[in-house]
């Protein structure tokens, strides 16, 4: 047993033992745990409190296919915007620099309407308030990265600048009947499809790109697709929301970054069946 | 005949327990908080009393229409109470279950509800965790009359919690809920398509209240609240109409000595095939 560590757990308990200090100002929330809280301090950041934005928006199905799924792609960036919208709005009057770990929920709802939620924990810049660093304080980024990445970023001289978003609705090509109830004798490629899921992806990622241009960002990191297929009696479509931290170089902070190569020797156990068939 | 002595039980893993010895600490037994309540909500008990914010949503449809069309959301604080009261008294007893074993705290505390058992009325609140107290030696002085802390870290949590000079006092719950009977676009009526403001409300309602309930437990503990979970869950009620509940959990600190310098991590490429 370490002495040190019983030592202070003692402390600790003794310092339990006393009245409540009470507390002065508004208390800290965060989704962060203990060994968040410490990679956070030694770069220089410290949270604030919990903050969150909500978006809801619906779209009308009639039109997807013939161009119309404007209207859709306008709604998935409306509720993604409102979201981050508030998330930043709520970081900027408790007087954060930034919001990490924000995580985003997403609730689909009858075919036509998303509704997204982002949680996360506001931060602050502890050296931004020393002499020399005072400047004017821009708006609050935003990233999806925990305290983890943010550390290892700002440890290899790179700054989260705003969370980007970028969307795009496929909408699919009628089949031939055949084709649609499985009675094709001959198989190919359905290049319609292909193409409209290639050019909805390439209008998503420059949604996504335009926004970390504006953002004045070197580019993007942390990328992540969702795609969901919606398909009715109106519509066969592919929604595709793509969602990332833009970022910028700053001065490194924290110790250099050097990563070392490591076996890790806590292997988790092979799955010896999978699917209900003994893997070899 | 001498009774057979009884081992402690742990929800610790081996890493944990490790964790937790190296603190001075040995787990002293499983604690178990439960209470089953009959929760109070206005969606089920029909248009009954409500009070707090309340908002009306029109149909959106050009000519107007009946007044199924319109759409509102009401604060449920009976059942925001209910939630609050339910986790409370299953803290309570996890907390006297923790001081009966002569325990310090208790560690890796999970709060879970189920909703299945005796409808959707009766719901069940139940704290589980693992009692830890401080391994005594020979020179120690006698400790004062003690309340267990309630933690939600678990025990390698714990231990980089004391490291930086922090410590566990109880655990915290949030809660908000809302009652929306939806309007038609709400509804998802495609005639009517476009921002959806109740349902963005709605969530920045309970989220709101949710928040409250926690800054006013760091307050009453004089701490502040670290590893918060939440989740938002959708219950339904009568007709179209659902109640949308905030649920958010975290372990108030309280800050007791500076924190010891610790190393600069190594950032590791794992080699794992």
């Amino acid at each position: 047993m370490s002495g040190g560590g019983r030592n202070r757990t003692q402390e600790a308990l003794a310092a339990l033992a006393q009245p409540n200090p009470g507390r002065v100002g508004r208390p800290v929330l965060a989704t962060l745990g203990p060994g968040e809280l410490a990679l956070l301090a030694e770069v220089g950041l410290e949270p604030l409190g919990l903050v969150g934005g909500s978006g809801s928006a619906s779209w009308s199905l009639a039109g997807v296919g013939s161009g119309g799924e404007d209207g859709w792609t306008w709604a998935l960036l409306d509720a993604l915007g409102a979201a981050r919208a508030e998330l930043v709005d709520e970081a900027s009057r408790l007087g954060a620099d930034g919001v990490a770990s924000a995580e985003l929920r997403l609730e689909r709802e009858p075919g036509n309407l998303l509704t997204c939620q982002l949680l996360g924990t506001a931060i602050r810049d502890t050296q931004r308030r020393q002499p020399g660093h005072a400047r004017r304080r821009p708006a609050p980024f935003a990233t999806t990265f925990g305290p983890g990445e943010l550390h290892l970023l700002l440890r290899a001289g790179y700054a989260p600048a705003a969370l980007v978003v970028g969307a795009a609705v496929a909408a699919l090509p009628a089949r031939a009947a055949g084709q649609a109830i499985g009675w094709s004798r001959s198989d190919g490629e359905l290049a319609g499809w292909t193409a409209a899921l290639y050019e909805a992806r390439e209008r998503a990622m420059a949604g996504l790109g335009a926004e970390a241009a504006a953002a004045g960002a070197l580019g993007v990191v942390g990328v992540r697709f969702e795609e969901r297929p919606v398909v009715s009696v109106m519509v066969r479509a592919v929604e595709l929301l793509v969602l990332g931290t833009a970022v910028v170089r700053v001065e490194r902070r924290g110790a250099p970054l050097r990563p070392e190569p490591r076996v890790p020797l806590d292997d988790p156990p092979p799955e010896v069946f999978q699917g209900g068939r003994r893997r070899r | 005949m001498t009774e057979p002595r009884r081992a402690p039980g742990s929800r610790l893993s081996v890493a944990e327990a490790a964790a937790v010895r190296r603190m001075g600490l040995r787990p002293v037994g499983l604690v178990l908080g439960t209470a089953v309540l009959q929760v109070v909500s206005s969606a089920w008990a029909g248009a009954g009393p409500v009070s707090g914010s309340a908002r009306r949503y029109p149909c959106q449809h050009f000519l107007g229409g009946p007044a199924e069309h319109w759409g509102w959301n009401v604060e449920d604080p009976g059942l925001t109470g209910s939630v609050l009261a339910g986790f409370g008294l299953a803290l309570e007893r996890a907390r006297a279950d923790a001081l009966g074993m002569g325990a310090d705290g208790v560690v890796g505390l999970e709060l879970t509800v189920d909703r299945r058992v005796g409808g959707s009325t009766a719901w069940t609140f139940q704290a589980l965790g693992t009692a830890v107290a401080l391994v005594p030696e020979g020179g120690d002085p006698p400790r004062p009359s003690r309340t267990p802390f309630l933690a939600a870290f678990s025990g390698r949590q714990l231990e980089r919690l004391l490291l930086q000079g922090l410590v566990p006092v109880t655990v915290a719950v949030g809660a908000g809920a809302c009652l929306v009977q939806p309007s038609c676009r709400t509804r998802g009526d495609p005639t009517v398509p476009g921002r959806v403001d109740q349902r963005r409300d709605a969530l920045t309602l309970v989220r709101d209240r949710a928040r409250r309930s926690l800054e006013a437990a760091a307050e009453e503990a004089g701490g502040q609240v670290l590893g918060i979970t939440w989740q938002d869950l959708r219950l339904p009620g009568w007709g179209e109409s659902w109640l949308q509940l905030a649920e958010a959990v975290g372990t108030v600190v309280r800050p007791f000595a500076a924190p010891l310098p610790a190393a600069s991590p190594t950032a590791t490429v794992a080699l794992r095939p």
